[in-house]
């Protein structure tokens, strides 16, 4: 016990944790499975929670509800999925477009789109691609090669 | 100079009246050309029907400074602030108005949206905006109230108009390529992808490319094969490979289109009815939905639980 100037004890004070811990977005979908309820919505994210259900057969169509319906509040969007689905572990591994080598490449070069570049590489020829390639990776501020 | 190594980039329209529109919307642009300003505009409709030409060529024509955004890649409120501050905060060097086309805008987060409405306002003296979307409905309506909307959905009376000029396009490319061709073919391929001569011009010289010349083997390739898989993984109720199927392709609204035409053969009669709902359903809901993929996978499960398959 320390004692100051004025013989006041000094008390310690507790340490504080000033940064305010946010949840991961995906903390909310384990939170549903779980049935724990948050305090907090500020890290809900509407695009991700609707994407990891839409990877289960027996979530998709309630993911696609909240879809329709995107301009509802987090906390709305939580609470249906919360009351919805029953108590579970709802972890899916994701489906992910396989990027192939030139994607990249050819978005930046005929500055379009994913979407558009995916059919810009069914037609291109396989040297037109890896020109396009070459001439990306020496681009300025790129990656040289 | 870029080399241009795709046709739709090589012979895209640099000029108003080159575009391949219907005369009403011609004569919109035509209109703005002619009294050379350009206006904030909010274009709207289907993939492949001309709004992100048009806007290049209205920009081109009148001189002024112009970047192109993609929505898609660049939709939080950061790129937003960012690369439209940095354009439109300087003063063009011609001293006309700057243009900023924000492409696939519908993609674009309803909060990097409502940054827009305010930087639009901020930069109203020295910059002008066009929005080109597929749903308009995903624009936010302060965008909407301060822009010009113009629906390039085209009415059915006005596709075989647009068919034959689409056509004589083609037909001058392979001319101009030395690339032998087959009227019949081109022109039934002009018939069956109308509105999107993007998707016309793509399938035609990926044939060229691999047959030389075009000629009603065309069909057979044209990529109907991928569309009839994805209903193979339905009948087979294996969804994990209809989602990775949806994954690797980011094109829902065009499968949505072609689906019905490769289904319907493996569902029993007595199921049409019920399909022709689902499907009506879902491609319905496609125009309101925030994420095209999540919606294209639902419509997998019903169809999987609702239909007989053969």
């Amino acid at each position: 016990m320390e004692i100051d100037l004025f013989g006041n004890i000094i008390m310690e004070e507790p340490e504080y944790d000033v940064k305010p811990t946010k949840k991961n977005p995906f903390d909310y979908t384990k939170d549903i499975g779980d049935k724990t309820y948050p305090d907090d919505f500020s890290g809900y994210n509407e695009w991700l929670t609707n994407s990891s259900f839409s990877q289960r057969k027996d979530t998709v169509l309630y993911a696609n509800e909240m879809n329709k319906y995107y301009e509802l509040t987090p906390k709305a969007q939580f609470d249906f999925y919360y009351h919805a689905l029953p108590k579970k572990k709802y972890f899916a591994k994701w489906a992910k477009a396989v990027k192939s080598d030139y994607t990249d490449a050819i978005m930046w070069y005929f500055e379009v789109s994913y979407k558009v570049a995916k059919q810009y590489e069914r037609v291109l020829k396989k040297e037109q691609m890896q020109s396009i390639t070459d001439k990306y990776n020496k681009r300025k501020g790129g990656k040289n090669v | 100079m870029q080399e241009q190594f795709l046709w739709v980039e090589k012979y895209r329209p640099a000029t108003i009246d080159d575009c391949i529109l219907p005369d009403n919307l011609k004569n919109t642009f035509k209109t703005m050309r002619d009294k050379g300003e350009v206006l904030n505009m909010l274009l709207s409709g289907p993939a492949g029907t001309g709004k992100t030409t048009v806007a290049k060529a209205l920009c081109e024509e009148l001189g002024c400074d112009y970047i192109v955004i993609n929505g898609s890649d660049n939709n939080g409120v950061d790129m937003v602030r960012d690369k439209v501050s940095s354009f439109a905060g300087t003063m063009s060097t011609n001293g006309k108005t700057k243009v900023i086309i924000m492409d696939e805008a519908d993609y674009i987060t309803p909060n990097a949206q409502a940054a827009l409405r305010n930087l639009i306002e901020t930069f109203s003296a020295n910059c002008r905006f066009i929005f080109t979307c597929n749903f308009k409905h995903k624009i936010i309506e302060p965008l909407h109230s301060r822009c010009s909307v113009v629906d390039f959905s085209f009415d059915k009376s006005e596709l075989p108009k647009l068919q034959v000029q689409i056509a004589k396009r083609v037909f001058g490319m392979l001319t101009t390529e030395s690339i032998e061709f087959s009227k019949e073919a081109v022109l039934e391929i002009v018939k069956r992808f109308t509105p999107d001569n993007r998707r016309i011009i793509n399938e035609i010289q990926r044939y060229a490319n691999i047959n030389g010349k075009i000629d009603s083997g065309l069909f057979a390739v044209v990529d109907t094969a991928k569309v009839q898989n994805f209903v193979n993984f339905m009948k087979s109720g294996d969804f994990k490979s209809c989602r990775q199927f949806i994954a690797d392709n980011p094109d829902p609204d065009v499968i949505f289109t072609e689906l019905y035409d490769n289904i319907v053969d493996y569902v029993d009669p007595g199921s049409i009815p019920n399909l022709i709902l689902i499907l009506g359903e879902y491609q319905h809901r496609a125009a309101f939905v925030a994420n095209q993929e999540i919606n294209l996978a639902a419509f997998c499960v019903e169809a999987m639980k609702g239909l007989k398959w053969k």
